[in-house]
């Protein structure tokens, strides 16, 4: 069977492995073009700058600050390119994956009839399956593994030299090209395309099924589970602050809310409290921070005196959690993915 | 007689609709079997039935003493079966197929797989789909034969196939069970090819067993006799009569009287394979139950 699944997969084969290439020098690419400029950052803008602390500028590397922020600036614009290009083939090959290999495996057998000659050699059906869809799906995570190898190796020096605190990446954005969630991702693309091919029996049907399914799981599972995988911490933010200032409160009993590594949870929506701990309406908010009037030097604002007191409930996931959420949603994804591949051996077991 | 396959009240339903009915039957071992009858009579269904390929829903089927469903290891092990489409991975090369023969089966008969190929001219670096029809159904009886079934499933094996292909694929499929003695179950409507090749013959009808028996046995049973005009409701009534045609003067009749000669002023009349079989195929009705006096002739 080993030979057999060889010879039905050695174009995808080749074609995943050209792909996983492609990224790989493609990324390589980024960080050669990227890497003059990060020295320069290096060398031009003070430490303190880079650990990604604002306000933690003292006035002796003011100097300094003008530079920096410009190679900064052209930095995150090259940047964001290679952020992008991460992010989208992170999340396309397992989809690729699920799509074009998996849901045609056991459709197009169905549809070309040519299970009537697989089935009817000296194999069981019971071992082509475990032979087929084992095979597959092992080469498939292999190919996540290098994947998520690749982009998580590119995200983490992006981070280390400081794009952090340049505007690159936090820690919490990177979540869904981490090694363990991209190989379960894929794992669950590979069993979605499987189950689906088997249950419609044929190709094509099943393929789109697969991507809708891959796309509408995947979306559900980061815009609404993730989240509250664990109840998040909440702090209290002035709503005068320019930069951010923080009181530590609410459920964070001691943990501060550190903007560069910690997931804020709801930015720029409501939540608003008056000093004496009643809610005060967006509306309010508004109005008041619209009668406040802003010096040309940058300096700070000058506001009516019932702004004063008035904070915003920001709740946030911590960057203490991230291995933690990675490994829920990680299980999340490898039951689903056990559960479908269950499914798709029942069903063509049945096909009698 | 030993059986290759007996089924009992075997039945296969899709659905509301049954393919295959209280079907009880016996292949017999070592001999080339031709399963006959209209389309969607259910041949395609007994075959894939004895191939594990079908569950039953009802009764049982036996196939080589195991039953498919239970023991499927060693049904597929010992069964060779080509599927009416015969379908076959389009890429592949020749010698991939043959490969995978290997791979899958583990009493590959490789060289006699290539030298069968070779000697009707079929390139081994061709792909399947650049093969012709009669090439294709070549390399997959060679697929089939290369596994050293001891049970050869063929549905519909040269239907369309042009003449010479068809007897090339007869001829090799002759050679090659008369070589190792496999049992064949062959389904076939083209009576000229079963009278060819096989020796023992079943006629499904309707999902049911019309007729089944040697096929020597069962033309020395039938008769065509023509005599004077009779009344058509008593020959429909005579379980003896299995079709009749009344003419203004003159009524002829297929008949089961196995050993008798007809009656006075009735004359025989030559009978070929093919009208046997179209009789029955023609009268649904007949065949069942069979007459007492077959199985002393037969014995």
């Amino acid at each position: 069977m080993t030979w057999l699944t060889w010879r039905l997969h050695r174009w995808e084969a080749a074609l995943g492995l050209a792909l996983l290439i492609a990224f790989g020098v493609g990324v390589l690419l980024l960080t050669l073009l990227g890497s003059h400029l990060l020295a320069q950052i290096a060398g031009a803008c003070p430490p303190s700058t880079i650990s990604g602390s604002a306000t933690a500028v003292s006035g002796s590397a003011t100097a300094n600050i003008a530079a920096c922020s410009e190679l900064a600036a052209e930095y995150q614009s090259g940047f964001l390119v290679g952020w992008q290009w991460v992010l989208i083939v992170g999340i396309v090959l397992p989809v690729l994956a699920g799509v074009f290999v998996a849901a045609p495996l056991v459709a197009r057998e169905l549809e070309k009839g040519t299970h009537l000659v697989a089935w009817a050699q000296g194999v069981t059906r019971h071992r082509w399956f475990l032979a087929r869809v084992g095979l597959v799906a092992a080469a498939a995570v292999v190919g996540a593994a290098l994947q998520a190898a690749i982009g998580q190796g590119w995200f983490a020096m992006q981070r280390g030299v400081g794009g952090g605190g340049l505007g690159g990446p936090s820690l919490w954005e990177g979540f869904e090209i981490g090694p363990p969630v991209v190989i379960a991702y894929t794992l669950f693309a590979i069993a979605l395309g499987v189950a689906m091919g088997a249950a419609i029996r044929r190709t094509v049907p099943a393929m789109a099924a697969t991507l809708v399914g891959f796309v509408v799981v995947r979306v559900a599972v980061g815009v609404f589970a993730r989240r509250s995988y664990l109840p998040p911490l909440t702090v209290r933010e002035s709503i005068l602050g320019s930069s951010i200032s923080l009181v530590p409160g609410g459920s964070g009993s001691g943990s501060t809310f550190n903007p560069v590594s910690d997931w804020l949870l709801n930015l720029g929506i409501g939540n608003y409290m008056n000093a004496a701990g009643h809610p005060v309406s967006s509306a309010t908010v508004s109005q008041l921070l619209g009668q406040c009037t802003y010096p040309d030097d940058g300096g700070a604002p000058t506001c009516p005196a019932a702004a004063n007191g008035i904070v915003q409930l920001l709740s946030y996931q911590p960057a203490s959690r991230f291995w933690l959420f990675q490994g829920v949603e990680t299980a999340i994804f490898v039951v689903l993915a056990l559960a479908l591949f269950a499914l798709a051996y029942r069903l063509v077991m049945r096909m009698r | 007689m030993t059986s290759a396959i007996r089924t009992t009240a075997l039945g296969k339903r899709y659905g509301r609709q049954w393919a295959l009915r209280d079907c009880s039957l016996q292949v017999p071992a070592g001999k080339i079997t031709a399963l006959v009858g209209p389309n969607g009579a259910g041949k395609t269904t007994l075959l894939k039935l004895a191939m594990g390929l079908l569950a039953p829903s009802a009764g049982e089927i036996e196939v080589l003493g195991q039953s498919p469903q239970r023991e499927p290891a060693l049904v597929l092990a010992r069964v060779g079966y080509v599927a009416q489409e015969r379908p076959l991975y389009p890429r592949f090369t020749v010698s991939d197929i043959l490969r995978m023969g290997r791979e899958l089966n583990s009493r590959w008969d490789g060289a006699g797989a290539r030298e069968r190929l070779v000697k009707r001219d079929i390139p081994l670096d061709r792909q399947v789909r650049r093969l012709s029809g009669g090439e294709q159904a070549q390399l997959s009886l060679a697929l089939a034969l290369g596994k050293r079934p001891d049970l050869l499933l063929l549905d519909e094996p040269a239907s369309s196939l042009d003449p010479l292909a068809r007897r090339a694929l007869l001829t090799e499929l002759v050679d090659a069970v008369a070589a190792d003695g496999i049992t064949v179950l062959l389904s076939s409507h083209l009576i000229a090819d079963v009278e060819r090749v096989c020796e023992h013959l079943v006629i499904l009808s309707r999902g049911r067993v019309q007729l089944a028996g040697d096929i020597d046995t069962l033309r020395e049973e039938h008769q065509m006799i023509v005599g004077p005009r009779i009344d058509p409701a008593a020959a429909a009534a005579d379980p003896a009569v299995v079709s009749a045609h009344h003419a203004e003067r003159e009524s002829a009749l297929l008949v089961r009287c196995p050993g008798k000669v007809p009656p006075d002023g009735w004359r025989t009349e030559p009978l070929s394979l093919e009208d046997l079989v179209l009789a029955y195929l023609e009268n649904p009705a007949a065949g069942s139950p069979a007459p007492v006096a077959a199985a002393e002739v037969g014995s």
